[in-house]
C-alpha cells in the first residue's frame, strides 16, 4: 500500500489540470531557520474530470497543500502549476472554486449579500448574479434565509453558504476542504450528490476529508498523505479491493441452501473462514428515508432544509453536453495514442466482465443445482421470477465488487 | 471594476459596524456640536468665530484623521488575521485592486464625513453671526479680517552675508585709521571666524529696536494692480527685550507706511518718488497679535509691487522691543472670498485623509493591525517633530553652532525630506486668520506630500501585499 499505484494509461490521456513536481514547503521562523517541513518533496497530478481524494492525519500535509494550489502559500521547492500556470496567476482563478475548511463570512451581510459579493469577484452582470444567487440558494437550501445576516446561520448552514460561493463561478477545478464538516446527514448526501454530479459534467474536483466514507463514495482516486509525503496514490478500486475475498449477495435463502454453499464453498477452499449475514443499509440511507418520509409530511424545519435541486446553471444543458459529445466523436480529434488506449482500456474491461460473467455463471449453477427439490413442480412463471430475482443479486453483486466497503466478513 | 466596486461597498459597510469608528463618529458630532459651547473665546468677535473655524473644523479633521487610520489598519489587517481574505484571495482580483478597494472605500466614507462636519460648521456659523447681535463695527471687522481670504506677504530677508562683509570691511577700514593694520583678519580662517561672529550679531539683533530708533522692513512681490477700496491690513506681534515673553505691556511708537507719488521733472516728464510718513504715535499692546488697516491708500502704497513698512520705537524708557522675524510684520492683501478660503481649507484636509489613509493602507498590507497603528501615528508624529526641530533651532545654519544643534537641525531637515508632518494639512489656523489658502499651496501638499512621498509607499506596500503570503499570517485556518 505504501508504494504509489501507477495510474490507468487511459487516465493519463486527459490534460492535466494540477501538476506538482518535487513540491516542497518548508516553514521557517521569525530568524528564517527552518521550522517544520510540511510538505517534502511530492509528486502528483491531477487530470481533468477526476475526483480526487487528499487524505492524511492532522499534520500530514494537506491544508498546505491545497493552500499551495490555491496561492495563498508558496512552494518551497519543486514546481507547482494548475491548468499548467502558477497558482498565483489571478486569470486561471476563474476556473477555481474553493471552499475552506471554515467557511470565512462577512457576518453582517446576508446570505443574498454575501453570494452577490463574491460573484462581483468575478465581474458577473448584475442580472447574472442575482439569477446564480437565487439558484445557488435553492440549491443549498437556504432560499428561506436569504435575507438574514449570515452571522446568524449555524455552522451547518454557514458551510452551505460557503459551499454556494465556492460554486457561484461554475468553476472547473473545486477544491474542497472538508466538504460536509458540519452538515446534516442530508446536507453530506447532497453535497455528495453535488460531487457526483460534478464529476458527471466533467469538472475536477480535489476532496479533503476526515470521512474517509464520504471520500470512499465520491472520488475516483486518493492520495495518502503523511509527515508531508505521499503514501499512497491511485484509483479508488485498486487500492481498495481485496482480492483475496469474494462477497456473495442472494435474496433470502433457507438454512439448508446456506448450508449447502457453505458446503460447497469447504469443498473448494477447504481452510477458509467464511460468514454469513444480513446485509443492511448505512445510517446514512436509513436517517435521509427517516427525513424524506417526514417531509411527505410536511413537518417545518427552522434552519437549512434539504436542497431544491441542483442549479440550473450548475446543471448543465443536457442536449447541449450530448450535443458536444456527438460533435466531440464526429470530429474525429483522437490522436493514434488515445484510441490505443481506449481499445487497451476496452480489451481490459471486457476481459474483466467475461471472468466475472463466467465466475457468476458457475455460482449461478451452483446454488441452482442447490436449490429445494422438485424444481418440476414449479410453473414456468416461477421459474422467471426466481430469474429474475437473482439478476438482481447479480445485479448488487456487482455493485459490491465495485465497493468493497459494503463487505460483510 | 464590478470587483473593485464591491470591495469599496463591503468596506464601508464594514466601516460603520466597526465600534471604534462609531466612538470617533461620537467625538466627531461632539466636536462639532459642544465645543462651541464649552470652550471659551477671547471675548471679541474674532475670538468667537475663530472657535468654530480653528478649533471646531481642526478637531473634526483630527477626528477623521485618527479614523481614517484605525479604519484602513483594521480593513486591511483583519481580513488577512481572521482568513477571510482567504476568501477573496482566490477569486480572480488582483491583491492590489483589493487593497485600493479598501483604501477608496475607507477614503469615500470619511470624505463624507468631512463634507458634513465642514457643512454642518458653516451652517452654525451663519447661524451664530446672524443671531450674535454684533455691532456694525465688529461686523465690518470680522467681514475685514476673518472672514475674508487674504495673502499673507512677509518682508524681504535681509542679506545678512553681504551685510556681515561689509561692515567687517568697515571695522577693519576704522581699525586701519587708527593706526591699527589688523593684518589676520585680511584672509583665512581668522577672517572667516571674524566673518561669522558678526553674521551672528547681525540676525541676532535683527528685528531690534532701541528706544528712539527706527527700522524698516521691505515687501515685495505684491499685487501690482490694487483696487482703491482694497484694503491692505498690516499684522505684527512685538515683544520687549531680545527674548520674547508672554507677559503682555504697552509701548509707545509710531508706524511709517512708503509712499510713492509721481512728480513732473525738469524734462518734461514724471519721475517716481518714494517717501515714508509716519503715523500718530500710539499706545501698542507688547506679545500680542496687532492688526491694523494701512491708513496710506493702496495705489501710493504700493508701487510696481513694492512696498515699505517701518517702526519707531519712542518709547526711550524700556530698552529695546523685538519684532521676531516669525512674528511679523506681514501684509495682508485680500484675494478671495471667505466661502471659497472655507472649501480651500476642508480641500486641504480632504488631502490630508487622502494621504494619511495611503499612509496606513501601506503599513497595513505588511504589517499586524497595532503595529500598523502604531507605525502611522508615528510616521505623522515623527514629522511634527522634525518642523519642530528645524523651527526651534532656525540658527543652526547661519553661524556655527554647537554640534549638537546642528545635528538636531539637519536631522529634522533630512526627516522632513522624507516624512509629511500632520500639521500640513492643518490650515484651520489660517482659515480663522482669514489668509488665503492658496491653490498653488493646495498643489504643492498633493504633490509633495500625496504624490511623491506617500505614493510611493503605497505602491510598496501594495507590491508586499501582493507578494505577501497570506495563509502564514492568518490566526485561523
Amino acid at each position: 500500500m505504501a508504494d504509489a499505484v501507477k495510474e490507468q494509461p487511459a487516465r493519463d490521456q486527459r490534460p492535466v489540470v494540477v501538476s506538482a513536481v518535487g513540491l516542497t514547503k518548508v516553514f521557517r521562523d521569525f530568524w528564517n531557520r527552518p521550522k517544520a517541513k510540511a510538505v517534502n518533496d511530492i509528486d502528483f497530478e491531477v487530470r481533468e474530470g477526476e475526483v480526487v481524494g487528499l487524505l492524511g492525519p492532522n499534520g500530514s500535509g494537506k491544508s498546505t497543500t491545497v493552500k499551495m494550489l490555491l496561492g495563498l502559500l508558496y512552494p518551497t521547492g519543486g514546481r507547482l502549476t494548475v491548468f499548467g500556470k502558477s497558482p498565483r496567476d489571478v486569470e486561471n482563478k476563474k476556473l477555481i472554486g474553493y471552499l475552506p475548511e471554515e467557511t470565512y463570512l462577512y457576518k453582517y451581510l446576508t446570505a443574498f449579500e454575501t453570494l452577490d459579493f463574491f460573484a462581483s469577484l468575478f465581474g458577473l452582470s448584475k442580472e447574472e448574479r442575482t439569477r446564480r444567487c437565487d439558484q445557488l440558494l435553492n440549491m443549498v437550501g437556504l432560499a428561506h434565509a436569504r435575507n438574514r445576516p449570515v452571522g446568524e446561520f449555524s455552522k451547518g448552514m454557514a458551510r452551505r453558504i460557503g459551499l454556494a460561493q465556492a460554486m457561484i463561478n461554475d468553476p472547473s477545478f473545486l477544491i474542497l476542504d472538508e466538504p460536509t464538516s458540519g452538515l446534516d446527514p442530508l446536507g453530506c448526501r447532497e453535497v455528495k450528490d453535488l460531487i457526483k454530479l460534478l464529476k458527471k459534467r466533467g469538472k475536477t474536483v480535489i476532496v479533503t476529508s476526515h470521512l474517509l466514507s464520504d471520500v470512499e463514495e465520491v472520488c475516483d482516486r486518493i492520495i495518502v498523505l503523511y509527515g508531508g509525503r505521499i503514501r499512497a496514490n491511485g484509483g479508488m478500486e485498486e487500492l481498495l479491493t481485496i482480492r483475496t475475498n469474494d462477497t456473495i449477495t442472494v435474496p433470502r435463502l433457507p438454512e439448508d441452501a446456506i448450508e449447502r454453499i457453505r458446503q460447497i464453498v469447504r469443498e473448494s477452499v477447504p481452510d477458509a473462514e467464511m460468514s454469513v449475514a444480513h446485509p443492511h443499509m448505512s445510517l446514512e440511507d436509513f436517517f435521509v428515508d427517516i427525513v424524506n418520509e417526514a417531509k411527505k409530511e410536511s413537518l417545518e424545519t427552522s434552519g437549512s432544509r434539504s436542497g431544491g435541486g441542483i442549479a440550473e446553471y450548475l446543471a448543465g444543458d443536457r442536449e447541449q453536453d450530448a450535443k458536444a459529445v456527438l460533435d466531440s466523436l464526429s470530429r474525429g480529434e483522437e490522436t493514434p495514442a488515445q484510441t490505443l488506449a481506449k481499445k487497451m482500456a476496452a480489451d481490459t474491461a471486457k476481459a474483466a466482465e467475461d471472468a466475472a460473467k463466467k465466475r457468476q455463471d458457475e455460482l449461478f449453477a451452483a446454488l441452482q443445482a442447490s436449490a429445494p427439490a422438485p424444481e418440476e413442480e414449479k410453473s414456468r412463471l416461477e421459474r422467471q421470477e426466481i430469474e429474475a430475482k437473482m439478476s438482481e443479486a447479480n445485479r448488487k453483486l456487482k455493485d459490491l465488487l465495485k465497493n468493497p466497503s459494503d463487505r460483510k466478513d | 471594476m464590478t470587483a473593485f466596486l464591491a470591495i469599496v461597498k463591503l468596506t464601508c459597510r464594514s466601516a460603520v459596524r466597526s465600534h471604534v469608528f462609531r466612538f470617533l463618529l461620537v467625538l466627531l458630532l461632539l466636536s462639532i456640536f459642544l465645543l462651541p459651547f464649552t470652550l471659551l473665546s477671547d471675548g471679541t468677535p474674532k475670538g468667537e468665530v475663530q472657535i468654530y473655524l480653528q478649533y471646531c473644523l481642526g478637531f473634526a479633521g483630527f477626528i477623521l484623521f485618527l479614523s481614517s487610520v484605525w479604519l484602513v489598519c483594521s480593513e486591511v489587517c483583519s481580513d488577512v488575521e481572521t482568513a477571510q481574505i482567504h476568501m477573496i484571495a482566490v477569486k480572480p482580483v488582483r491583491r492590489a485592486v483589493v487593497l485600493l478597494g479598501k483604501y477608496t472605500g475607507v477614503v469615500l466614507i470619511h470624505l463624507a464625513l468631512l463634507l458634513i462636519a465642514a457643512v454642518t460648521v458653516y451652517v452654525f456659523l451663519s447661524v451664530r453671526l446672524s443671531t450674535s447681535g454684533f455691532s456694525e463695527a465688529d461686523r465690518a471687522m470680522l467681514d475685514e479680517q476673518v472672514l475674508t481670504a487674504r495673502a499673507l506677504y512677509r518682508p524681504v530677508r535681509p542679506d545678512f552675508d553681504a551685510m556681515a562683509w561689509k561692515r567687517l570691511e568697515d571695522r577693519l577700514a576704522s581699525a586701519k585709521g587708527h593706526g591699527q593694520e589688523l593684518l589676520q583678519y585680511q584672509d583665512g580662517d581668522v577672517r572667516q571666524q571674524a566673518f561669522l561672529e558678526i553674521r551672528k550679531e547681525l540676525i541676532a539683533t535683527y528685528g531690534l529696536v532701541s528706544g528712539g530708533d527706527s527700522i524698516v522692513w521691505y515687501f515685495e512681490g505684491l499685487p501690482k494692480r490694487l483696487n482703491e477700496d482694497d484694503l491692505v491690513f498690516l499684522r505684527y506681534t512685538v515683544y520687549v527685550n531680545r527674548y520674547y515673553t508672554y507677559d503682555q505691556n504697552t509701548i509707545r511708537g509710531s508706524w511709517l507706511f512708503g509712499v510713492n507719488y509721481t512728480r513732473p521733472d525738469d524734462n518734461g516728464g514724471e519721475t517716481v518718488v518714494s517717501d515714508m510718513i509716519a503715523m500718530q504715535e500710539e499706545e501698542i499692546l507688547t506679545a500680542a497679535q496687532n492688526e491694523m488697516a494701512v491708513p496710506v491708500k493702496n495705489t501710493y502704497f504700493v508701487y510696481d509691487g513694492k512696498a515699505q513698512v517701518g517702526f519707531l520705537n519712542s518709547d526711550t524708557k524700556t530698552s529695546e522691543l523685538n519684532f521676531e522675524e516669525g512674528k511679523g510684520p506681514f501684509l495682508l492683501i485680500r484675494e478671495a472670498g471667505f466661502f471659497s478660503n472655507y472649501c480651500r481649507a476642508i480641500l486641504v484636509l480632504a488631502i490630508g485623509i487622502l494621504s494619511v489613509t495611503l499612509l496606513a493602507a501601506a503599513v497595513a498590507a505588511c504589517m499586524s493591525l497595532p503595529i500598523a497603528i502604531f507605525f502611522s501615528a508615528a510616521y505623522m508624529l515623527t514629522g511634527g517633530l522634525a518642523t519642530y526641530l528645524v523651527s526651534s533651532i532656525p540658527d543652526a545654519v547661519d553661524f556655527q553652532a554647537p554640534y549638537t544643534e546642528t545635528f538636531g537641525y539637519q536631522y529634522g531637515r533630512v526627516l522632513l525630506e522624507l516624512l509629511v508632518p500632520l500639521q500640513d494639512f492643518f490650515v484651520t489656523g489660517q482659515l480663522a486668520n482669514g489668509e488665503l489658502v492658496s491653490f498653488p499651496f493646495i498643489g504643492m501638499l498633493f504633490a509633495r506630500d500625496f504624490v511623491l512621498r506617500l505614493l510611493p509607499i503605497f505602491l510598496l506596500g501594495a507590491w508586499i501585499y501582493t507578494r505577501r503570503e497570506l495563509a502564514l499570517v492568518s490566526k485561523r485556518g
